[in-house]
């Protein structure tokens, strides 16, 4: 490294120090320690008792992954092969709701789809039953999907823009068809971005709470919504609510060695 | 290789791209076997016509036919073709035995057979062993190597290839010619190879396609295209040639370069203007006289074989000179070049063909330009103007002035040799320029420094003004630029020192005489570009 970029990096070096590490360490310290500071595994067997909500959570996430990888993959591919004016028209499209606060765009969804919201009242006046529809499970998947969609999109995007049409072409004269063509050479050539924008939906969703909080009712309590609770609101327990934390970054982390492996494998035996 | 049979016919095809036409109704056929070459610069069409023979792009009009049936709407993966892409297009994500193997695991060869049918290519192609290597990580010709392997494992009746050679260096670019040669030799298919390099087309092609501005200029043999090419395009674009504009006086004789000649061309209308192509390997050097062209010896390149030698009316005499003209206005007066043992003729808007640019005549265009100098070459004229009548040579002639416009007065001066020496600039009123010397107060001729005098009678020269038009306070700058032409190249396997005085000896049959086609000489950049029209 030359003097200059070791320099240059010092300002995020302290950052990371600030803002990543010492609280990580202090979110350790809580989960090992009882109320009086003492050493103590307490916390992390209390914790325990919120595996089934961690496995609704990953149930929950997991869905809204695929529905946002089958939703983003045709059209990413799309948009990248069209025209570069057309692509930048599109990719501002995506990133257009976006740009409207995240709590903001949740609790629209949420005046939507309440059991008085917006598509209710328009059902009963034309005669027709309400529907319930906030507070389901569905609910949540719908604003995670809603919210993440665009982190799909854009590295599935950038990593296929890459691909030299020369060698959609190629395939194809090889005696590739489109479907073969896809499953030869642009699925495995996109991989690396179908594994960041996993990482980047999955990761997210996991660990949300305004969405489940919002949209899922008392019913779909999630395990962000738990540590939110235990963290800042009625159940407030900072050393239960690191210990679960802890849990939650733990399975985060099961996830993203098991979805790196699969980008350095042969990934083309995988998902075909 | 025309008895074989016909295996690819283009009938009639058009194409064009956002309005652009592409390709103007070619028809081609080509034979089973035929190692054929479209040939031609950038954006000519050779690519579009091999996209559309691949299937990548589909005719606006005509029709594509294979062993005789129509496969326009054919896509790509069921033509029995194969394609070498421009910078090869191999597949990164495999390594190369699973590239080569790519086509065979598509049609469902049984994995032995395409063990074997693989190494086999890979042994072809000099690659044996590289089996497991990332494709990324090869050299250039490694690649291409692979990408002519991937396309043959599958035994295409016939092989496009599409500048395949032009990301490699010169070395591997002729090695690899003659490897793919041999290859197809080898194999005994049919290989449409794409190239602006006229080089490589003459080296490898059984027939060669020229082709330019999407229209076929000519098909045939290299030594046809070569030795007899149709037009004044396939004649620059092929090999070193020289080019000029004669006029075609009678069958059998025809004149350029401000001379007569004898060559075995007949047919032409009378008079009619032509261009003349002659190689340089048929310009011989000799004595000078004044019954041929003449030129001195400018350059001398050693070229491997033989020297190329340029042969110009250069003197060196005259440096470059840059004028000013109002805008809107005319050229005054130009300078005369000398030129040693060349007569000047004038100077022109192009250094080949263009208009002549009378003196004081409206700019050309109204655009800054470059004027060149047009030079004839009777090699054994020098000192011409003093053999003008009535002037001798020494001799000095009183010119007086009139500038009838001004109150400034000049006094006589005397010019030697019955040319016009440096002549006085007048003061021009307030919206006025000076237009130049006259011979008459109103009307007359106009007299340039070094013109012959005009007219000589004891004579005053009258200045004459232009008004100056409104917002034409903008100079131009003219450049002039003495070199003339023609200059000839000629090639020998003896050098000839530079500055000896030649005299250019040409064989009637070496003398190339083709219809004007319309097509600009100064337009055609042999280009060395590698992109083709690949999007």
């Amino acid at each position: 490294m030359n003097i200059k970029a070791k320099w240059a990096s010092y300002p995020y070096i302290i950052w990371m120090i600030l803002f990543t590490i010492i609280p990580l360490a202090m979110i350790v310290y809580f989960a090992f320690t009882d109320s009086d500071g003492g050493f103590s595994f307490a916390n992390i067997q209390q914790s325990a008792a919120h595996i089934p909500t961690l496995v609704k959570s990953i149930y929950l996430a997991a869905i809204s992954t695929v529905v946002c990888l089958v939703l983003a993959y045709p059209f990413a591919y799309y948009i990248s092969r069209k025209s570069y004016s057309k692509q930048k028209m599109m990719v501002m499209l995506v990133m257009l709701p976006m740009w409207m606060n995240f709590l903001l765009r949740t609790h629209a969804l949420s005046a939507l789809i309440e059991d008085n919201g917006v598509i209710n009242t328009l059902l009963m006046k034309i005669g027709l039953e309400p529907i319930q529809m906030i507070n389901t499970q569905g609910a949540v998947v719908f604003g995670m999907v809603y919210n993440y969609l665009p982190y799909m999109i854009m590295p599935l995007y950038s990593i296929m823009t890459k691909i030299d049409g020369r060698t959609v072409e190629a395939a194809a004269d090889l005696g590739a068809n489109a479907l073969q063509t896809h499953r030869r050479l642009i699925l495995p050539m996109s991989m690396p971005g179908i594994i960041s924008g996993i990482t980047m939906v999955f990761v997210p969703s996991v660990s949300t709470f305004v969405i489940s909080g919002l949209l899922g009712g008392s019913d779909n309590y999630l395990i962000g919504d738990i540590i939110s609770a235990q963290m800042l609101g009625s159940a407030y327990n900072l050393n239960y609510g690191s210990a679960t934390s802890l849990l939650l970054m733990l399975v985060v982390l099961v996830t993203m060695i098991i979805f790196n492996s699969m980008d350095s494998e042969d990934t083309e035996g995988m998902l075909a | 290789m025309s008895n074989n049979p016909v295996i690819i016919e283009l009938k009639n095809i058009s194409k064009s791209f956002d309005g652009e036409q592409i390709l103007k109704s070619i028809d081609l056929e080509i034979h089973d076997k035929e190692f054929v070459t479209f040939l031609g610069p950038s954006g000519c069409g050779k690519t579009t016509t091999l996209r559309i023979i691949g299937g990548f792009e589909t005719p606006d009009e005509g029709d594509v036919y294979f062993l005789g049936k129509q496969i326009n709407k054919l896509p790509p993966h069921k033509r029995q073709l194969n394609t070498v892409f421009q910078k090869y297009a191999l597949f990164p994500h495999l390594d190369v035995y699973e590239n080569v193997a790519f086509g065979l695991r598509l049609s469902k060869t049984p994995e032995p057979e395409i063990a074997k049918r693989v190494h086999e290519m890979l042994a072809m192609v000099n690659l044996e062993g590289y089996d497991a290597r990332r494709v990324d990580l090869l050299s250039g010709g490694q690649q291409q190597r692979v990408a002519i392997a991937r396309a043959l494992v599958n035994r295409p009746k016939v092989l496009l290839l599409d500048e395949p050679l032009g990301a490699l260096d010169l070395k591997l670019r002729k090695e690899m010619q003659i490897e793919l040669k041999k290859i197809q030799k080898r194999l005994g298919i049919t290989f449409i190879y794409v190239t602006h390099d006229q080089e490589e087309a003459l080296t490898m092609s059984d027939r060669i396609v020229v082709m330019n501005g999407g229209v076929i200029q000519q098909i045939g043999t290299p030594q046809d295209i070569y030795n007899e090419p149709a037009n004044a395009f396939t004649a620059d674009f092929i090999g070193e040639s020289n080019i000029l504009p004669g006029v075609m006086h009678e069958d059998f004789l025809v004149s350029f370069a401000g001379k007569k000649h004898k060559c075995i061309d007949k047919g032409f209308e009378k008079d009619e203007k032509v261009d003349i192509v002659i190689r340089p390997e048929d310009i011989k050097f000799g004595k000078p006289t004044e019954n041929v062209m003449c030129g001195v010896v400018s350059n001398v390149t050693f070229k491997g074989v033989h020297y190329e030698m340029t042969v110009s009316p250069r003197g060196g005499k005259v440096a470059p000179a840059l004028m000013e003209v109002p805008e809107n206005g005319a050229y005054g007066k130009l300078p005369i070049p000398k030129n040693g043992d060349f007569e000047f003729e004038g100077w022109y808007t192009k250094r080949v063909g263009g208009h002549k640019v009378e003196e004081n005549s409206a700019i050309y265009k109204n655009a800054p330009h470059i004027l060149y100098a047009h030079w004839t070459m009777y090699g054994e004229r020098a000192g011409s103007y003093t053999e003008k009548e009535g002037y001798e040579q020494g001799e000095t002639y009183k010119i007086s002035f009139e500038s009838p416009e001004t109150d400034e007065s000049f006094s006589d001066i005397s010019c030697e040799n019955g040319v016009y020496c440096t002549l006085p600039t007048p003061e021009a009123r307030d919206g006025y320029r000076f237009a130049g010397w006259f011979t008459k107060m109103n009307g007359g001729k106009m007299a340039a420094e070094g013109a012959h005098l005009l007219e000589y009678e004891d004579h005053t020269l009258y200045a004459h003004f232009t008004p100056v038009q409104e917002g034409a306070a903008v100079s131009h700058k003219v450049e002039l630029d003495p070199d003339g032409i023609p200059v000839w190249i000629a090639q020998s396997t003896e050098a000839t020192p530079v500055g000896t005085y030649v005299g250019l000896y040409v064989e009637p049959e070496n003398i190339q005489v083709m219809h004007k086609s319309g097509w600009n000489f100064s337009s055609v950049e042999k280009s060395d570009e590698e992109n083709g029209d690949v999007k």
